[in-house]
């Protein structure tokens, strides 16, 4: 089919989604992680839950950054070492839209459940009910922008040897943003006062990622193929 | 105390021991300043022994012989200058 | 002017011309050094309200200024490397990148040590200082990339591309911090904010700041050279000059 075409990117798409659906309960995983890291808070800093509700929306961010950033790490890893790599490389298409596919089917299985998924875990943190929707919103975009960041690290570090602590210390400090904008929009709504400003932020770190991560990545695929 | 007389501006700490005590934030002070003097030192000096090393090295091998490196200037300029060539060893 | 960067692309012609630079800007720095030093540890007058610890500003804030300065360096010698491909560019990434980290940690522990004395505590979470935290790891995140890759042209590449989205993070970073401990911490204690600074300590802290700057550049150039001494020890042009010397 013709390079770029819109067919062949959505057909990419599928393949991933359809790859990513081959085993079910790996999906559970990130809700699993989540439930695990969870359950710890209460037990280490006592179960009040003034305090947890207070703290609610710091620790399910931050949490949802560790999430993202044990499964980033594997994001290229399969296609690098069955060879795929190399062919996205060769295939007319661009490198960076093709690359971005596969970031949009690991988004919708790992952010967008968990964004599904989370007013389960707001309860169980003593979230004010009024936060939710808010979060909801907020972890859609947020866990964009984190998935578009782990993807440029994951590119970067493909196939290197440690590459999992690697990406964390490359990663984490790109990831404070979203923290903070994706904490202030929550705790805005959590004391009923409009968090529309701080979801902006996040959406404007959304529309930047979109447009600038792509390149990034594709950059560092080829690195990646050429050594 | 420091004075200006006629624009000369004089030390401000009246002897080395107050100079050293800083009205109690000597060990602050002197710490910073100590750790920073180590690190700038070790930053210039770090590169200047590595270049000096290199520098020694290609003279003894010139002495021993080699005048020119198996490579020209072309070839060296390769990714990672993955030298393989083993030193010709004195006789 | 174009010429003269494309001059300093050739490693023979940088590391000749580094050799001149070098002889009187690294004389120059450290006597700006030492007269910066001097100046602000015995000549200028204590502060009125922390005493003679305020001293440390006079190693903190060009420490920090440069520390920053440097990633944007970086970033640029990241540019040359990936869009202009300049060989050279990557040999300066490479020199650039662990200086920046030590002048940032630098800054840090100064920080630590004038917070003592000055506010009661080693730590202080406030924006600025986080963000000096944050710019650490970027910095240490392009040296370990660099040590990672095997393939060096590899490693400059990748870490060109880190830089690069590094920098256009830094404001966001920086604003995001910012914004978030002014909601969290009222205005009352202002931790690196002055009014106005007298004379008698501007001038002294600008000649620091131009003695680090200064001290950068050499340990940055002393570094180049060393790095292409050593990947070009088998070419005939450095041969020649050693052989010379």
């Amino acid at each position: 089919m013709p390079p770029n075409s819109a067919q062949y990117y959505s057909d990419q798409l599928r393949r991933h989604l359809r790859s990513g659906l081959r085993r079910p309960g790996d999906l559970l995983n990130p809700i699993l992680f989540f439930l695990m890291v969870i359950t710890l808070f209460p037990l280490g800093l006592g179960p009040s839950p003034e305090q947890l509700s207070a703290l609610s929306a710091g620790l399910f961010w931050v949490v949802a950054l560790l999430s993202n950033l044990t499964i980033s790490g594997r994001l290229f890893a399969a296609d690098y070492e069955d060879g795929s790599l190399e062919q996205l490389i060769m295939s007319p298409h661009s490198t960076a839209l093709t690359a971005l596919t596969e970031v949009a089917a690991h988004w919708l299985f790992s952010g967008v459940i968990l964004a599904i998924v989370s007013p389960v875990f707001a309860a169980m943190l003593q979230m004010p009910t009024t936060a939710v929707g808010t979060l909801v919103v907020a972890l859609l975009l947020g866990t964009l922008v984190l998935s578009l960041i782990g993807a440029i690290g994951a590119a970067l570090t493909v196939g290197l040897h440690r590459g999992g602590t690697l990406l964390s210390l490359l990663v984490v400090p790109l990831y404070v943003p979203v923290l903070i904008f994706g904490v202030g929009a929550v705790n805005e709504a959590a004391q009923g006062r409009d968090p529309s400003s701080w979801l902006a932020l996040l959406g404007a770190l959304a529309a930047m990622g979109l447009v600038l991560a792509p390149v990034a990545m594709g950059v560092g695929i080829k690195i990646a193929v050429d050594r | 105390m420091a004075e200006r007389s006629s624009g000369a501006v004089l030390v401000y700490f009246d002897s080395f021991a107050a100079a050293w005590a800083m009205a109690g934030h000597g060990p602050f002070v002197w710490s910073a300043y100590g750790l920073t003097f180590i690190t700038l030192a070790y930053l210039i000096f770090t590169p200047l022994r590595r270049s000096r090393m290199t520098m020694l090295s290609i003279r003894a091998e010139l002495k021993r012989g080699a005048p020119n490196g198996r490579h020209t200037s072309s070839q060296s300029v390769a990714n990672g200058a993955g030298a393989q060539r083993e030193d010709v060893h004195a006789p | 002017m174009w010429s003269f960067i494309h001059k300093l692309g050739s490693p023979p012609w940088f590391y000749r011309f580094s050799g001149q630079l070098i002889r009187w800007l690294l004389p120059i720095a450290i006597t700006t050094c030492c007269v910066g030093a001097i100046w602000g540890l015995l000549f200028a007058p204590p502060d009125f309200r922390q005493g003679n610890s305020y001293r440390i500003i006079f190693i903190h804030v060009p420490a920090a200024v440069v520390a920053l300065a440097g990633y944007y360096a970086l970033a640029f010698a990241g540019l040359a490397s990936l869009v202009w491909k300049i060989k050279m560019a990557d040999t300066a990434m490479r020199a650039i990148a662990p200086v920046g980290a030590a002048l940032t940690f630098i800054a840090l522990v100064t920080g630590a040590i004038w917070g003592k004395p000055t506010w009661g505590a080693w730590w202080v979470w406030d924006a600025r200082i986080t963000s000096m935290l944050i710019l650490l790891f970027l910095y240490l995140g392009v040296v370990a990339l660099f040590e990672a890759y095997d393939n060096k042209a590899a490693a400059a590449k990748a870490c060109a591309v880190l830089s690069l989205v590094g920098t256009v993070n830094i404001p966001i970073i920086y604003k995001s911090v910012d914004w978030w401990y002014s909601l969290h911490q009222p205005a009352s204690i202002k931790f690196t904010g002055e009014s106005a600074i007298d004379a008698s300590m501007l001038y002294p802290l600008l000649v620091n700041i131009a003695a680090f700057y200064a001290l950068f550049a050499v340990v940055v150039v002393l570094n180049m050279r060393a790095e292409l001494m050593s990947t070009h020890r088998r070419s005939a042009w450095l041969r020649d000059l050693v052989g010379r010397s």
